[in-house]
């Protein structure tokens, strides 16, 4: 994303002979602050307003009054001219709490127009219906290129409190009241409060917009912020599309662009732009930006998971009856411990806690099962039994013996698999938030096929990795398993999903005499409570560890607590 | 002042024209309709191209307009809005903006945006009547608002209490769905509602066109006076509109007087925003708490 930014700064200067191109650059950017506002008001917040542009208006007198009259940086007017716009947001946000639905309409509509009278009217001040011209813009090199940056500037600022806003609890606050008002008092969010700071900051947005739009295009009238542009910033969110950050982007591009196609006809905009918002609103109500993203989704950022995938082995083969298998081996201890990685990971995944163990005291191994990582790839149906035989082919080869298990999440199942099979190989199993014995639950096949877009969007797998592993705070190391995850088999996505929930260990395991330590993080996502007490239950052998405050990865949140399970002596419990 | 008076209420008649128009449309079908305005522009524009370009007569014309209106309301609530019903009451309200701008565009399109004349529809000098009030003027014009206002309302009032299909159109705003299983057909009574809101809007277009001239924008100030007068009113009752109507014109003329001509809008914004504030379901309105 901010790559997309740099290029968006360094863009006007390879235009630099087309300074035309480089005003409408500025102007779609102006719109598309102005209705990121009414986003975080409409789409966001669920209300509506009719009176955007008057906002507008309030900013851009502001700003121009404050710069022509005394002598202001620009910067600093604009930010005033958002303040102000604020401010006035707050006080019509108030009548618009004991409104809903058209009623705030119509009276952001009457705020509009009377708007718009005020400004014609104190004549010796703001230049009545003629506004004001030649606003003064000082610029030190290339006046539009600086223009530019100006406004690319604020609309960066504003991208980034908007995303922070909307990800945050005020964004999930709005989103709930936008739901359901009723609903979300209930939930104890503070309905008042949050919707009038919509309004003021969406009116902030507005401001600053306003006030850009003044220096950018170097003159304002009262007609530039009526109703009628009011209802275009309308157009531009709902086109877009309402409740996303790219819609006003995308709406303002459509909106300044859309003129230049129908420049040499003489066919009124109004229409052109009637037509697209009815359009949109029967035929595709989500906006123009759920398409794109759809579209993004599916195929764009399939490119850039190809980019993304790791290419490097880190670790060393070896050759089994189940293909090539890649591993990493550290320490020269007595101890002996094979780590079996989970879904959407690989060896990589227990990179911090192999450097943390104590090198004399254990030997450690970590494998990419087949379908993962560099390993290579299992034909047929994937399934948990052949994982199982894999890891005992890995373990055969390599000749391992008196081992301790350690299987996390998708590796757990594949350790109670490999454990039922080779019970006198293994001195201990320890299965950190394991899947549990009877299997996970199966799912609808829609479910499956969401899964399956995971394969193309390197940042969802991040993404689902940090929130399996919530207090560990470590981007870079995400990274890095996201590239590992990229390179898993084609069939693996949907195939590890269907295998975990068709296997039951529950009666196999009953007989294992080894000792057996489950942990659980009680900040898991995934698995509950329950099914990790009946884990632990249906072995002869087992002890329940819950760790307080750790989500589902404790293997790298929580690796002093593993150390010390795997260190531990006592063997019967 | 008391012929100052009279004047509000002439226009504030005019006021509560617009309002009955709007009442209806949103109590059957609970949709906002913000191209009011412009499709009684619309219409007004058709009317004089009809009388002053084809020929016809005037008083023909503006029948064959009325029509032609209720055919458009019913044209857009059954084409434009019945297929969102399910959405939003936001989307549809997003539909009529959009309605709004390709009006506003085809008028300014095929007649451009020069102001037409249109003829009084009735003329003559006004009625001056002393007595120990003082003089009072009475122009023909205001007698024809007052009787159009009076026959549209006294009309209302016993189709709604006294017809079936005035009892249908009750049923239905108050509850569409239940409306339905007790047999009412209540696509048919959506789309008269919208059929009589736009002839409403028509009617007004015609009236006013005299004085405020035909051009793209000749309805905007009265639809939002009409909004303001129904809100007043409480958005849910003829009455309250018809009052509602009444009391802002006779508040207009009484600020454009003493304060400023100039403040005629912002006037309304502050009495919308004071109603909303203290009487939440208007002057004539009853609470009515509903499930969310």
């Amino acid at each position: 994303m901010n790559l997309i930014w740099i290029i968006l700064a360094l863009l006007p200067f390879l235009l630099i002979k087309n300074a035309f191109i480089i005003t409408i650059l500025s102007l779609v950017g102006i719109y598309a602050l102005a209705s990121l506002g009414l986003d975080l008001i409409m789409g966001y917040s669920g209300q509506i307003s009719i009176g955007h542009a008057a906002f507008m208006g309030i900013g851009a007198y502001v700003s121009t009054l404050l710069t022509i009259n005394y002598n202001i940086p620009i910067v600093f007017g604009i930010i005033l001219g958002g303040i102000i716009a604020f401010l006035f947001g707050i006080l019509i946000g108030f009548p618009a709490l004991r409104l809903s639905g058209f009623y705030l309409a119509i009276a952001t509509m009457g705020f509009v127009v009377a708007v718009e009278q005020f400004f014609s009217y104190f004549e010796n001040v703001t230049g009545g219906h003629a506004g004001i011209r030649n606003i003064p813009f000082p610029y030190i090199w290339n006046s539009d290129i600086e223009k530019y940056l100006l406004v690319l500037g604020f609309l960066y600022i504003m991208y980034v409190i908007t995303t922070r806003l909307i990800n945050s609890k005020t964004g999930r606050a709005w989103m709930g009241i936008r739901e359901n008002e009723i609903a979300s008092s209930v939930m104890g969010v503070n309905v008042a409060w949050y919707k009038v700071l919509a309004f003021a900051i969406g009116s902030m947005f507005a401001g600053i917009a306003g006030a850009l739009y003044a220096h950018v295009i170097g003159y304002i009238a009262p007609s530039d912020f009526g109703i009628a542009k009011s209802l275009d910033l309308l157009a531009i969110s709902v086109i877009g599309g309402m409740a996303s950050i790219e819609g006003p982007f995308l709406g303002a591009l459509i909106y300044v662009a859309i003129p230049f196609l129908f420049s040499r006809t003489n066919f009124p905009l109004s229409i052109i732009f009637g037509i697209i918002l009815i359009f949109v609103v029967l035929f595709m109500p989500l906006g123009i930006s759920f398409y794109v993203n759809k579209f993004r989704l599916k195929y764009l950022n399939g490119i850039l998971a190809y980019f993304k995938r790791s290419r490097r082995p880190y670790g060393t083969y070896v050759k089994t009856n189940s293909g090539n298998i890649h591993y990493v081996k550290r320490g020269n201890g007595s101890i002996r411990v094979v780590l079996v990685h989970g879904n959407f990971a690989s060896a990589r995944f227990f990179e911090p806690l192999m450097e943390k163990i104590p090198h004399a005291e254990f030997t450690v191994y970590a494998l990419d099962l087949p379908n993962f990582g560099f390993s290579g790839e299992l034909g047929g149906d994937v399934s948990i039994d052949k994982y199982a035989s894999a890891l005992q082919d890995f373990v055969d080869a390599l000749s391992i013996d008196k081992f301790i298990l350690l299987g996390h999440s998708l590796g757990g199942a594949v350790a109670m698999g490999y454990a039922v099979r080779n019970p006198n190989k293994l001195r201990k199993l320890v299965l950190v938030d394991p899947a549990p014995v009877y299997g996970m639950p199966s799912y609808d096949e829609s479910a499956y096929k969401i899964i399956d877009v995971y394969r193309k969007n390197p940042d969802m797998i991040k993404r689902a990795l940090m929130m399996n592993a919530p207090t560990y705070d470590n981007e870079e190391f995400f990274d890095r398993i996201t590239a590992d995850a990229l390179r898993m088999a084609k069939k693996a996505f949907i195939g590890n999903a269907k295998a975990l929930s068709s296997y039951n260990y529950t009666s196999q395991v009953a007989n294992l005499e080894i000792p057996v330590v489950v942990v659980y993080g009680d900040k898991d996502v995934i698995l509950d409570y329950e099914s990790m007490k009946k884990t632990a239950d249906s072995f002869k052998n087992a002890k329940l560890v819950v760790l307080k405050g750790i989500g589902h990865s404790p293997v790298v949140e929580a690796q002093d607590k593993i150390i010390e399970i795997l260190q531990e002596k006592d063997e019967r419990f | 002042m008391i012929n100052q008076i009279l004047l509000g209420l002439s226009t504030g008649a005019m006021y509560s024209l617009v309002a009955i128009g709007l009442v209806m449309m949103y109590k059957v079908s609970g949709v906002m309709n913000f191209a009011y305005g412009n499709m009684g522009m619309f219409i007004t524009y058709i009317i004089w191209w009809l009388s002053s370009s084809v020929g016809l007569n005037l008083y023909f014309s503006i029948i064959l307009g009325i029509i032609m209106a209720a055919m458009m309301g019913v044209f857009v609530e059954r084409f434009a809005l019945r297929p969102i019903r399910h959405l939003s009451h936001a989307s549809m309200l997003i539909v009529t903006f959009g309605i709004l701008m390709i009006l506003e565009g085809l008028a300014v399109e095929i007649w451009g945006t020069e102001y037409k004349s249109f003829p009084e529809l009735v003329s003559g000098s006004p009625f001056v009547l002393k007595g120990n009030f003082g003089i009072l003027v009475l122009r023909k014009q205001d007698i024809l608002i007052f009787s159009v206002l009076a026959i549209i309302s006294v009309a209302i009032a016993l189709f709604t209490k006294f017809t079936k299909f005035g009892i249908a159109v009750r049923a239905v705003s108050e509850n569409e769905e239940v409306s339905g299983y007790i047999g009412i057909n209540v696509g048919n009574v959506l789309g008269f509602s919208w059929a009589f809101g736009v002839a409403m809007s028509a009617l007004v277009g015609v009236i006013a066109a005299p004085k405020v001239f035909v051009s793209p924008t000749m309805l905007t100030f009265y639809q939002i006076q009409g909004f303001t007068a129904a809100v007043l009113g409480g958005f849910e009752t003829f009455t309250g509109a018809v009052f509602g109507g009444l009391i802002l014109g006779i508040l207009e003329k009484i600020v454009g007087n003493y304060i400023s001509e100039g403040f005629k809008a912002s006037i309304s914004l502050v009495i919308i925003i004071l109603v909303l504030v203290f009487f939440p379901s208007g002057l004539f309105g009853r609470r009515i708490r509903r499930r969310a």
